[in-house]
């Protein structure tokens, strides 16, 4: 009987403790293990250096500073394995997870909050970000706290002692602008609820928000000044624009996470029932509060922006740069879930759960999942089977990240095109035939064997390898992950 | 537990000019990157589903037409007080539920009134229609009592035209019960010499009672907020039989009620608005009626509109009579046509079902690229309705207006053969009883998808297009059922899984018996 008491009491807080350590129990079982990836590898790189070396390669590159920073300081105290570093990325999500659940409570109730925990313990996007080491998981949770704050500012108008509430959205602000550019779509969506609303904020919100946003526009114009005078430099994967089916990638990499082509479209050809959903929802309950508006707009208007801006400017439209509207696309389901009639709720949340929960086993385990790269057994390979007078060739060039990472041979590491990370321009030269003829002839004054691994097509992989089928023997094919395959050549018979 | 419904916020309507012109947006790109951008699939395939948008569209614009402005306010003077026949038409319902509307219609606040019970027991072949003359005396009401029996209810309405005076007539059917200020907020509006009739709701007060109750009730709500509010502007209010009151000289004018007929009060307020009256719809609930309260008397109540609407459409040529405006022609049809879109559910429902079974298919796109086009228009034409219907448009009134597909298309039958179809009274006291033959095609239309997607898998495999439209059947069948159990009232699932397992462990227990015999 008290068992049952104490556990009624602090349910809340035993919910959530037993979220977390089923994500930090499943990242270190399954997530932690596998290879480290390129953007990983990259974050390295950044990293390994004095502060102002991190900053001045980040600069450069095109992501914002402070999630480089703190992995550096994170470097400092607790090294430079891939376990450690991927650490911290854990350490966000889970600290994650009890913010969600505020979020949802102060948007619609325990309820919804105690839900949404659930839902992110078991999301298989969050996981794999989760031990993932980049920015998502920071970018997750200042997400998270920003939108908290934002309501608490909002909801509490009048009734709550609102200056930590302030002192809190402005640190997050600063936080979420120097975490990702994206965030900053975050703050386009607050700006035009916050006009369209006024009338329900606190008093001098508008003096304090103006505060806010200068303060934002002046620390995002420091770092453009920095980078101007700078320079950049264009190592990244080049994306290609978006289409429609990038809008419900999106949507469904929140949900199933990384799965294969097939049954990614398999789910979401199951599109029709999501509309059913909606139709289900039809109630005299369901009105449009204005909380679900702000939250409606900050799933859409962000999608849009990135489309629009992917769609003129540059391809940047990926889901985990989109992780900013994963809490309000998870809040609002769970928050019309919550609305169906008792019965049909619990057989939805219940379907939900199933289809979580399979999504991330088969992503945590299932070594064909195609977010998986597997640069660890691809280098341990070329380290086991390569001579000193062979070559191992990389492209794209920039996978040389993480295979030095755990390159341990003796052939000589190369890239094709290829590419001087220390040179002064610092950029990824074009592909060319005429420069590929060049190389391989090069190569073949000098070495036996070409051990060319093949990953992040660039638009050129296929070409390259026809090139190289033709005009060299094949020894060997063999592929580690899904797109990162291994070709064997002999360049020369002694 | 049903849940009780509010009884005014379905007037309490609002729409978003933005809104109604995005969604105008959604639907014509829909319609245009179907029908003309889309490669086309099977071409008899492809004929159905065009044939269905236009419809489709048709609807969705002309809804938004209707909403566009829902703010309409005539002029009215409270001091007018002129002589008005009361009459409450009755035809063999129980003499408890007469009473209640006479007493009620008796005791309006109104110093001019005389009420009639236009009496139609005796040609109904009805017993109670002494007790109803009885009822009539001793209440100190006036009764007409129908000796030869033509027209039905506009019949019995004619006859008690010719016996009485009043300069206006209000009609109340004998289970709608009015409010005393009934025709002090009616009455008023007369002040215009050139107004026909007035209507007002025609409120369910038992639309908590069970499922076909709440079913019915939620479905008249669309037409009675958002729709009635639009027509208002556009001087189209649709003449609903009761709680309505006419103009005796409008009436005179167009050779009284019509008798040609079954859907009478919609053909005379059409005919009405021809002569150049003007019409009115009084947003305020002023009587209280009673929703058909079992699955059957739904049925009879839906397949007699819809009869009516259709004789309509195909009996008067809509768009070509003189007499009326534009809008009005427009707001004719669109309403009348709502009793078509059963037909265009069956066309929607089949398209998955002959993918099942054959693989064809109206266009040749991946889903999500229909996904692109579709889902912003239902989505805003979803969000459009819910707040036009101020939110009271529910899921059980979707399923009830998408389940009642197959009497729509009986009707279009029996309007198509000519069939001759009786002006039946809703009954008031409901019938006991499941009533699952009602409700046959849709349990038909799920064992054949049942059927069929083992076919689909067996022929193409687990692909997307099986998935999809899978998926589709999936969101009709859904949409189906709560039509479906409001015929099953009485259905306990539990006690039907036992029947079931029970007759599955029996028919186990023979087939191993028999295998034991044959060894």
């Amino acid at each position: 009987m008290q068992i049952y008491r104490f556990i009624k009491k602090y349910e809340s807080a035993i919910w959530i403790v037993a979220a977390m350590l089923f994500v930090f129990a499943l990242s270190i079982t399954s997530f932690f293990t596998k290879s480290l990836r390129l953007d990983e590898a990259q974050s390295i790189f950044q990293t390994n250096g004095s502060m102002w070396g991190t900053i001045k390669l980040v600069v450069v590159d095109v992501h914002l500073p402070l999630y480089f920073v703190l992995l550096h300081i994170w470097e400092m105290f607790f090294g430079m394995s891939v376990t450690s570093l991927r650490s911290m990325s854990l350490l966000f999500l889970l600290a994650s997870i009890p913010a969600f659940y505020y979020l949802g409570k102060e948007a619609y109730g325990k309820k919804v909050g105690l839900l949404l925990v659930g839902f992110a313990a078991l999301s298989p996007f969050l996981n794999w970000f989760g031990a993932e080491t980049r920015m998502y998981t920071l970018l997750l949770l200042v997400t998270i706290l920003n939108q908290l704050f934002f309501l608490r500012l909002w909801k509490r108008n009048h009734t709550h002692n609102r200056a930590y509430a302030w002192i809190f959205y402005g640190l997050t602000v600063v936080f979420g602008v120097y975490t990702h550019y994206f965030f900053s779509f975050i703050l386009f969506v607050q700006a035009i609820f916050y006009l369209i609303h006024k009338k329900t904020f606190p008093a001098k919100s508008f003096r304090y928000f103006a505060i806010v946003a200068t303060l934002a526009a002046g620390l995002l114009g420091a770092w453009f000044y920095l980078r101007m005078i700078t320079g950049t430099n264009d190592s990244d994967p080049h994306l290609v624009a978006p289409s429609s089916v990038d809008v419900f990638n999106v949507f469904s990499n929140f949900f199933i996470g990384f799965q294969g082509n097939t049954f990614n479209t398999i789910f979401l050809s199951l599109w029709p029932l999501a509309i059913f959903g909606s139709f289900a929802l039809l109630s005299k309950h369901t009105t449009l509060a204005k909380q679900t508006i702000y939250f409606l707009m900050n799933v859409f208007i962000p999608i849009a922006l990135a489309f629009i801006i992917s769609a003129t400017i540059r391809p940047l439209f990926l889901s985990r740069y989109l992780t900013i509207i994963l809490p309000s696309i998870y809040i609002l389901i769970i928050h019309y879930v919550t609305l169906y009639p008792k019965k049909m709720q619990t057989y939805v949340i219940a379907g939900l759960c199933v289809v979580l929960s399979a999504s991330l086993f088969a992503q945590a385990f299932s070594e064909t999942a195609p977010s998986n790269e597997n640069f660890r057994e691809a280098s341990a390979y070329v380290s086991a089977v390569a001579e000193p007078q062979d070559l191992f060739v990389l492209s794209a060039p920039f996978i040389t990240y993480p295979i030095e990472y755990y390159y341990q041979g003796q052939a000589r590491l190369s890239t094709f095109p290829i590419w001087n990370r220390y040179e002064e321009s610092k950029q990824i030269p074009e592909y060319s035939e005429e420069s590929l003829i060049s190389a391989t002839d090069e190569w073949s004054k000098t070495y036996s064997k070409m051990y060319v691994l093949m990953g992040y097509d660039q638009g050129y992989e296929e070409q390259m390898r026809l090139y190289l089928d033709k005009n060299f023997e094949r020894t060997e094919a063999r592929q580690f992950s899904p797109g990162l395959n291994l070709y064997v050549y002999k360049l020369r018979y002694l | 537990m049903i849940q009780q419904p509010s009884r005014t916020a379905f007037l309490s309507t609002a729409s978003s000019k933005p809104l109604i012109i995005s969604t105008t947006i959604a639907a014509l790109v829909y319609f245009v990157v179907i029908t003309f951008i889309f490669p086309i699939g099977n071409k008899y395939l492809f004929a159905l589903v065009i044939i269905g948008e236009i419809f489709h569209t048709w609807q969705a614009l002309t809804y938004l037409y209707t909403v566009w402005d829902m703010d309409y306010r005539a002029k009215k003077d409270l001091s007018y007080t002129p002589t008005v026949d009361v009459f409450i038409t009755v035809a063999g319902e129980p003499t408890d539920i007469v009473r209640e509307t006479a007493i009620a219609a008796r005791d309006m606040e109104y110093p001019n009134h005389k009420v009639y019970i236009l009496n139609d027991g005796f040609v109904a072949k009805k017993e109670n229609w002494q007790e109803i003359e009885s009822m009539a005396k001793e209440l100190g009401i006036g009764c007409f009592t129908r000796k030869i029996a033509g027209g039905a209810k506009a019949g019995n309405i004619n006859n008690a035209v010719a016996h009485s005076t009043g300069m206006y007539i209000a009609v109340f059917d004998a289970d709608h019960v009015p409010h005393a200020n009934f025709l002090r907020k009616t009455i008023p509006y007369f002040t215009d010499k050139k107004l026909g009739f007035v209507q007002t709701p025609q409120y369910y007060k038992n639309a908590h009672l069970n499922r076909t109750t709440k079913g019915s009730w939620e479905q008249q709500e669309l037409f009675f907020g958002p729709i009635c509010r639009g027509k208002n502007r556009l001087n189209s209010a649709t003449m609903c039989g009761t709680n309505m009151v006419i103009s005796r000289e409008a009436l005179a004018e167009v050779g009284d009620m019509c008798t040609e007929s079954i859907a009478e009060d919609f053909a005379t307020g059409m005919f009405i608005h021809e002569k150049g009256w003007r019409s009115i719809y009084v947003p305020e609930v002023l009587a209280e009626g009673l929703a058909p309260e079992d699955f059957l008397s739904y049925n009879k109540q839906q397949f007699r509109w819809a009869r009516g609407a259709l004789d309509i459409i195909f009996r008067y040529n809509l768009l070509l009579r003189s007499g009326l405006t534009l809008p009005q022609k427009i707001q004719y049809l669109s309403s009348a046509s709502f009793f078509l879109s059963g037909n265009i559910v069956l066309i929607n429902i089949l398209l998955p079902l002959i993918f099942l079974y054959t693989g064809l298919i109206p266009l040749q796109i991946s889903t999500m690229f229909l996904a692109v086009v579709f889902i912003p228009y239902i989505s805003l034409t979803l969000f459009n309705l819910s707040l036009t219907s101020n939110f009271q448009f529910t899921f059980s009134a979707l399923s009830f207006a998408i389940g009642g597909f197959w009497i729509h298309i009986k009707a279009l039958g029996a309007a198509i053969t000519g069939q001759k179809s009786s002006f039946a009274i809703t009954a008031k006291k409901a019938l006991e009883g499941n009533f699952s033959t009602l409700v046959i095609p849709h349990a038909l239309y799920i064992a054949l998808i049942i059927g069929g997607l083992p076919f689909a898998i067996h022929r193409e495999g687990i692909s997307p297009s099986v998935i999809n439209n899978f998926a589709w059947a999936i969101f009709s069948i859904g949409i189906f059922v709560p039509f479906m159990l409001a015929a099953v009232p009485n259905l306990n699932f539990r006690s039907l899984m036992t029947k079931i397992s029970k007759f599955l462990k029996s028919e186990i227990a023979i087939a191993l018996n028999v295998k034991k015999t044959i060894l």
